[in-house]
Order: C-alpha cells, then sequence, then structure tokens
C-alpha cells in the first residue's frame, strides 16, 4: 500500500461522516477514481456502516416497578453499621453476664450446700511454734509434694483439720504442717 | 427533549397510579432508549436491564444536582455508560466471558468464516434469516471493542448522534471522538474482513 493509498484511507472515515472540506474531498475522490484497492476498501467502510445502522432496536422490559422498588429500598433507614452492632452485642453481653454471676451470688447463698462448721482447732495457739491461727490452714499442693519426698516413710501429710475430721484411722502418722513448719505427727 | 422537574422530587411511590409521577413519565419516555443503549454496550439482556433500572435510580438520586447544561437525555446517557463501564471492569476482573473475550472473538472470527462459506454455498439463501444472523454478529463483535471505541461506535453509529453530542456525552473533544471512531471502523472492518469481502 502507497504512502497515498494510507492518506486517503486516513481521511475515508471523515469522508463517509461528510467532515472533509471541498479540497479534501476531491483528492479523496480523484485517488479513489484511480485505485481500485481503495475503492474495495471504501466500499467495505461504507457496507459496515451501514451494518451498524442496520442493528435494530430490542424491545425494551419495563423497569418502572423495579425502579420504584429500589428507590423506596434506599429510601429506608439504613441498618446499623458494624461499630454500632459490635457495640450493641457487647453491652447485651456485659447485662447478661451481670445478670448470670447476680444469679450464681444469689444461688449461691440461698440454696447452696451447707457448709460444715469449720473444726476447732485441736491445736492451742502456741503449742506449735506459738502459731495458733495458722494451723488450720490447709497443706498447700507444693509444699505437700516436697515434704513426701524429704520424709523416709511414705506418711500421709494432713492438715490438723484432716486428722480430726477422720478419727477412726488415729493410728496413721501425721504430718500436720503449722505455718512453715513440719511437725511430728503425735 | 424533556423536561426535568425542577421541584424537589418526592420519591414515586408504588401505591400512585403508574406513571401519575413526572419521574415516572421520565422513565416511561426514556427506558426504551436507555435499555438499548446498555444492551448495544453489555450484549447482556439481563444487565441490561438491570443497568437501566440502576441508571434511572442514580438519576433521581441526582436530580438536584443536574443543573441543567446538557440536556436531561445527554446527562443520562452518560450515568448509563458509566454504569456499563463499571460492568465491563467488573466482568472483566471477574474474567467472566458475558462480553467477548479474546477466545469468543476469535470464535466471532470463525463464525464469520463460516457464514461467509454458506452463503456463497447456498443457492438461494433466505434473505431475512441471513439479516438475523448478521445483525446479531455485527452486535457481537461490536460488544467486543474496547470499551472506548464501543462507546462512539454505539452513540455515533447506532444511536445516531452527531460528533458534538458524542463528544458532549462523553466529555471528550471532538477530534478524540473522529480518531476513536476512524480506529474502531478499522477493527471492526478488519473483525468483519471475510463477511464484508463477500459483497453483500
Amino acid at each position: 500500500m502507497s504512502l497515498k493509498c494510507r492518506e486517503i484511507r486516513s481521511k475515508l472515515s471523515d469522508k463517509l461522516d461528510d467532515r472533509l472540506d471541498w479540497g479534501q474531498l476531491a483528492s479523496v475522490q480523484a485517488h479513489l477514481r484511480d485505485c481500485q484497492e481503495c475503492q474495495d476498501f471504501a466500499r467495505e467502510c461504507e457496507l459496515l456502516i451501514d451494518w451498524l445502522r442496520d442493528v435494530p432496536k430490542v424491545p425494551a422490559p419495563n423497569v418502572l416497578p423495579g425502579v420504584i422498588a429500589g428507590l423506596a429500598a434506599r429510601r429506608d433507614p439504613p441498618r446499623p453499621t458494624g461499630g454500632i452492632r459490635w457495640r450493641r452485642d457487647f453491652i447485651g453481653l456485659l447485662v447478661a453476664a451481670v445478670l448470670l454471676g447476680a444469679g450464681w451470688i444469689l444461688a449461691a447463698n440461698l440454696g447452696g450446700p451447707a457448709e460444715a462448721d469449720p473444726p476447732a482447732s485441736p491445736v492451742e495457739p502456741g503449742e506449735v511454734g506459738g502459731e495458733g491461727p495458722r494451723a488450720a490452714v490447709a497443706v498447700p499442693e507444693h509444699r505437700a509434694t516436697s515434704d513426701s519426698q524429704s520424709t523416709e516413710s511414705p506418711v500421709a501429710r494432713r492438715s490438723v483439720g484432716d486428722s480430726l475430721a477422720e478419727p477412726s484411722k488415729p493410728e496413721l502418722p501425721v504430718t500436720a504442717v503449722v505455718g512453715d513448719e513440719v511437725s511430728p505427727g503425735r | 427533549m424533556s423536561t426535568v422537574p425542577k421541584e424537589r422530587v418526592r420519591v414515586p411511590d408504588a401505591s400512585q397510579r403508574p406513571g401519575k409521577h413526572p419521574f415516572e413519565q421520565l422513565v416511561l419516555l426514556h427506558q426504551g432508549r436507555i435499555y438499548n443503549l446498555a444492551y448495544r454496550m453489555l450484549n447482556d439482556p439481563e444487565r441490561a436491564r438491570d443497568v437501566t433500572q440502576e441508571a434511572f435510580i442514580q438519576a433521581f438520586q441526582r436530580l438536584p444536582t443536574f443543573r441543567g447544561e446538557s440536556s436531561f437525555y445527554t446527562w443520562l446517557y452518560r450515568i448509563t455508560l458509566n454504569l456499563c463501564r463499571a460492568e465491563y471492569r467488573r466482568d472483566r476482573a471477574r474474567r467472566k466471558p458475558t462480553f467477548l473475550s479474546l477466545f469468543d472473538l476469535r470464535g466471532g472470527q470463525e463464525d464469520v468464516g463460516r457464514a461467509a462459506e454458506l452463503s456463497s454455498e447456498r443457492d438461494g439463501p433466505d434473505e431475512e434469516v441471513e439479516a438475523v444472523e448478521r445483525r446479531d454478529l455485527v452486535r457481537r463483535v461490536v460488544a467486543g471493542l474496547d470499551d472506548d471505541l464501543k462507546q462512539v461506535t454505539v452513540l455515533r453509529e447506532m444511536e445516531g448522534m452527531s460528533y458534538e453530542e458524542v463528544a458532549a456525552t462523553l466529555d471528550i473533544p471532538i477530534g478524540t471522538v473522529r480518531s476513536r471512531l476512524h480506529r474502531a471502523r478499522n477493527v471492526l472492518r478488519e473483525r468483519l474482513r471475510l463477511r464484508l469481502g463477500t459483497g453483500e
């Protein structure tokens, strides 16, 4: 394709839309008279435009009900956003937790199992190391473990309270932990 | 050209008699052209309907901002084309072949070739059937254009707008309209070359 053909073809689109001035139009027409290839090109372009303009309109559906429904839906107040929803849920959980706690405390005070009266301490104050009030303290777990390893026999370790609660087994040697000291069983 | 109600427009109510509200009249008046524009851009009737509906909803919501610098029709066209462009981008991101993908375009070329062979082999082609087939093919090939080229093609060739109207609708200079149109015609001619070459 010659340079002239290229130039003419670039103007054909404008020619088809009648947007060339008189001089340009004369130049294009003169070239088309002599050039068969450009004539074919121009004919294809004209046919293409005819085809494009020949595409008919299609029947449109009635969108009015959908438009009205869409507008009505967007007119409704918006739902709570994420932050508001989160706060609302948090407050609900908080209230539920408070009510649950209150109910549990109430049940413990009114209907819970009656606790046994604390046994009187057989150890008189000052009898063991002079630390009476601490004698009723239960044996700490970690302490019990370390103590059991340090003694020679598998001695059951009890608190003072335990020894009194099981009077039928007085033969068991009891090691009582009183405060930080270990006293031999009686 | 329609006049746009200047007063603050109340939302149309479904309980009203259809067509009573001024905006409803605008919908009824323009829905055919807006639907066809969307259909030519998307080549999908369902999406075209959704876009048409959404275009009117957005038009109603933005009605107070419409300053009358362009015609209502041009303004509505612009909203529709923006929605179509959004659909086009969304669709491309999803890689869903509603528009003609490259694969479909190859298929389109094959269709063109097959149609050309068939038309040359037929002794007495049914002109009406062939015309329907050709229009469908043209619609598909146009839908497969790049968005910029497709917009000018649809507005100029199918909607019959002048260069000035196309430029106003797309908010681009007239020179850009000319160059895009020139490119679009070349692409279309190339894609329909086999069929065009049969000399119908």
